[in-house]
């Protein structure tokens, strides 16, 4: 389980970092076009395809947000989402610490 | 339909529930003076009849339906986590302020142990398909494990040792 939820938190928080270069490529053409004096219709074009780019770049990079208001008790399938993965982990790692509770020696 | 939506999203809502289930099991905890005031004692409940019940139908190798699966996982960590007063939230959320119940959660703990609780628990994190039941799985270990509880650290341990296939939390 804590494998599961560690491999699907990786690739979905790579996957976010992706993005996150993509936005700031995006916002950067955009700024630098925004700044040209006159665009010619092709350059606006472009313009709107930047913007409509950016929009669906920003949708993805919500899709890999933790949702702390996610109620667990609608989960039907095993499918994890990155609350889930974040709390599946949190129950694990919380199991491991109170194995060990009171075995602690003091050096 | 919107209204079923909110249902599965309202906070208030959710607590209700909580509220309603904890009901139950508050209940379920105290069958024995319920079921002898009614039977005037000649048909008396005891709580633990009632978990070993819960254990054997929910074990893995039965053919119980998954939602009641859960069910019955449910009241069994609520019967630890009824002890501190006014927490509806699992084990794994709470802070320091458990402690003041602790004697009263270790009694709980204890007969939940010592009903085979935790054979049932790591059972079925290790062979239950469902994620859903693994998740609640765990939420039973960590509220019998609260405190450090030795007995229970003792049995999840043994039964760790004796995983040959190395299923239980991989």
């Amino acid at each position: 389980m804590l494998t599961e939820a560690f491999d699907f938190l990786k690739e979905t928080q790579c996957g976010r970092n992706e993005l996150k270069q993509k936005l700031i490529a995006t916002e950067k053409k955009i700024e630098d076009m925004e700044s040209m004096s006159a665009l010619n219709k092709l350059q606006k074009k472009e313009l709107n395809k930047l913007r409509d780019a950016k929009k669906i770049i920003i949708e993805d990079i919500k899709a890999t947000d933790s949702d702390d208001n996610e109620n667990p008790a609608a989960y039907i399938t095993n499918d994890l989402s990155v609350y889930r993965a974040i709390r599946n982990s949190i129950s694990i790692l919380k199991y491991l610490q109170l194995m060990c509770e009171n075995h602690n020696f003091a050096s | 339909m919107a209204y079923l939506k909110s249902v599965g999203t309202s906070d208030a809502l959710l607590v209700e529930y909580e509220r309603e289930f904890q009901d139950i099991v508050v209940y379920i905890i105290y069958i024995k003076n319920k079921s002898e005031a009614t039977f005037e004692g000649t048909n008396t409940l005891d709580v633990k009849d009632l978990i070993n019940s819960l254990i054997k139908i929910s074990g893995i190798e039965s053919d119980i339906h998954p939602d009641l699966r859960l069910v019955c996982l449910k009241v069994i960590r609520k019967v630890v986590e009824l002890e501190y007063i006014g927490a509806t939230d699992p084990a794994l959320d709470w802070d320091d302020e458990w402690e003041r119940y602790a004697e009263e959660i270790e009694k709980k703990q204890q007969m939940l142990i010592d009903l085979g609780v935790i054979d049932l628990v790591c059972d079925l994190i290790a062979e239950e398909e469902k994620r859903v039941i693994k998740e609640e799985g765990l939420l039973v270990a960590v509220a019998l494990l609260l405190g450090g509880n030795e007995d229970a650290q003792e049995k999840f341990q043994n039964y760790v040792n004796n995983d040959k296939s190395n299923k239980f939390l991989i």
